[in-house]
């Protein structure tokens, strides 16, 4: 499929769902505190840029955070599962628990327990960014070519040896895998416990502008915000996938 | 022959952790110099034997005596096993970058070496292709450039060429074959190929299905290895008998 049309092709759906949407709105005369029509929400994102761009800034800080904590804390685990079968055995059931345990219901104690609130936020969208990372590294530097393995130990190489230049580099696209899943997951761990946060004050994300603007009854509002959710989500991947396809493109087939 | 022998089995036997006897006990020797073949059908053990010979696979009963260290000993793989994310160089450079302290020699020798391995194999062009990029005929020619780049004294092939077409298995047996007397190598080649076993060899090891035993010991007598030779009368006979030994394995 060609550049122009996998860019293209959205894009229409885009413009033509923005027209059918703001005609209906017209066409009805719907209120703008149920429905706003897209022209109110372009200008309330204009009026109110300086409220959410700070608001989103915030968003993403915590989203950034923990996907990189999330990344690092992940790889390390990982790498401590594949060294043996009886720390995977005892820890990956924890891990597994770590990821069916919904965030909301564990937030508000890790918001009381941390003081320091973005601290908080981070840890919670963290719990739910990282197990991707972990059981796709675990996946990747388990699926090593057992030829190559075998052609390492006929040549007595040292663990670390096969580590740095087999188990690595056969991990990568697993792990990049686990990474674009975990993008998405640190932006709705980080939405999710900004509501459950909900704090006022200067350190406010997204989530709380659209509780406000709940409150409020200030729809256009609302929906700004969310936009800009989404587009934060959709350019963390695209970035994400980016960065996979410069670091993988000339040997992996997928890519 | 009166060359010493590289490779002594005597009595060796694998018996698999499942119950399965892949190998019954056997005797075999390898002289210096000489291309020896096992062959036989499918799951008859000959990789078995192979891994035994490589040290990668360790025999239940029986002893083995190899006269060759790990640095003289090349393995080729039934498949060419290179890293995909690696460029034909560094593939062949891997054995040179895995040997540690005193003997491992410096960048620009190792990478002299890797060039002159990739011209044995012609391939000199294509050190920076990527592996995917390359047919797989050059891959299999890669995989053999880096056993070639340790200088080995003893070379293991296991079904090298078996997924490739006729023509570039026909050219990799003359190439192989150059090789081996230019660099008065020792080779141990597994086949389930009449034809591929009689071209190449100077012995044919013929094994019966499981458990592996051997059948017959053949020594092959060719005037000269090249096109003339396989459509020869001389051929054909050796075809036949090793055909005919093959069968009364399978009694």
């Amino acid at each position: 499929m060609n550049t122009g049309l996998r860019l293209g092709a959205p894009v229409l759906v885009a413009l033509i769902v923005i027209a059918l949407w703001h005609g209906a709105v017209r066409a009805f005369d719907v209120p703008v505190y149920l429905v706003p029509s897209p022209v109110d929400v372009v200008h309330a994102l204009i009026q109110d840029w300086e409220l959410l761009s700070r608001s989103l800034w915030i968003t993403l800080e915590i989203t950034g955070l923990a996907l990189l904590a999330a990344t690092v804390l992940g790889v390390l685990l990982a790498f401590l599962f594949v060294q043996s079968r009886v720390i995977e055995a005892s820890l990956f059931p924890y891990a597994v628990l770590l990821q069916v345990t919904p965030i909301v219901a564990i937030a508000p104690l890790i918001i009381i327990w941390v003081k320091n609130t973005l601290a908080a936020l981070t840890l919670c969208a963290t719990i739910v960014a990282i197990f991707p990372i972990i059981s796709n590294t675990v996946l990747g530097l388990r699926s090593v070519d057992p030829g190559l393995m075998d052609f390492f130990r006929l040549k007595r190489a040292s663990r670390w040896q096969i580590l740095w230049r087999l188990r690595i580099p056969s991990a990568l696209p697993a792990f990049f895998g686990g990474l674009r899943i975990a993008c998405g997951l640190a932006l709705i761990g980080a939405v999710v416990a900004e509501f459950v946060a909900g704090t006022g004050g200067s350190q406010t994300g997204l989530a709380y502008q659209i509780l406000q603007a709940g409150y409020q009854i200030n729809i256009p509002r609302l929906f700004a915000a969310l936009l800009l959710i989404t587009l934060a989500g959709v350019a963390l991947f695209a970035a994400m996938t980016l960065l996979s396809r410069v670091a993988l493109a000339r040997w992996h087939e997928t890519n | 022959m009166n060359a010493p022998p590289v490779l002594e089995a005597r009595g060796v036997a694998r018996r698999f952790a499942n119950g399965v006897e892949a190998l019954a006990p056997l005797d075999l020797t390898v002289r210096a110099g000489e291309f020896v073949t096992l062959l036989g059908p499918s799951g008859c053990g000959k990789t078995t034997l192979l891994r035994i010979f490589a040290g990668l696979d360790a025999p239940t009963s029986g002893s083995l005596l190899r006269r060759a260290d790990g640095s003289q000993l090349s393995y080729v793989f039934q498949d060419p096993t290179l890293m995909p994310w690696a460029s034909v160089a560094k593939n062949v450079r891997l054995p040179l970058d895995l040997e540690r302290g005193g003997r491992r020699a410096g960048k620009q020798a190792r990478d002299e070496r890797v060039r002159h391995a990739l011209e044995r194999v012609g391939l000199a062009d294509f050190a920076d292709a990527l592996p995917r990029e390359l047919s797989g005929g050059m891959r299999m020619r890669v995989s053999i450039a880096r056993a070639l780049v340790t200088e080995p004294k003893l070379l293991l092939m296991d079904e090298p060429f078996g997924a490739l077409d006729d023509i570039t298995r026909q050219h990799l047996d003359d190439e192989l074959l150059g090789l081996a007397a230019n660099q008065g190598l020792t080779v141990v080649f597994v086949t389930h190929s009449i034809f591929e076993a009689v071209y190449l060899s100077d012995r044919v090891i013929v094994m019966s299905r499981r458990p592996g035993r051997i059948i017959a010991d053949i020594a092959i007598d060719a005037p000269s290895r090249d096109a003339a030779f396989r459509v020869s009368p001389g051929f054909a006979m050796q075809a036949a008998r090793l055909q005919a030994a093959l069968l009364e394995g399978q009694q």
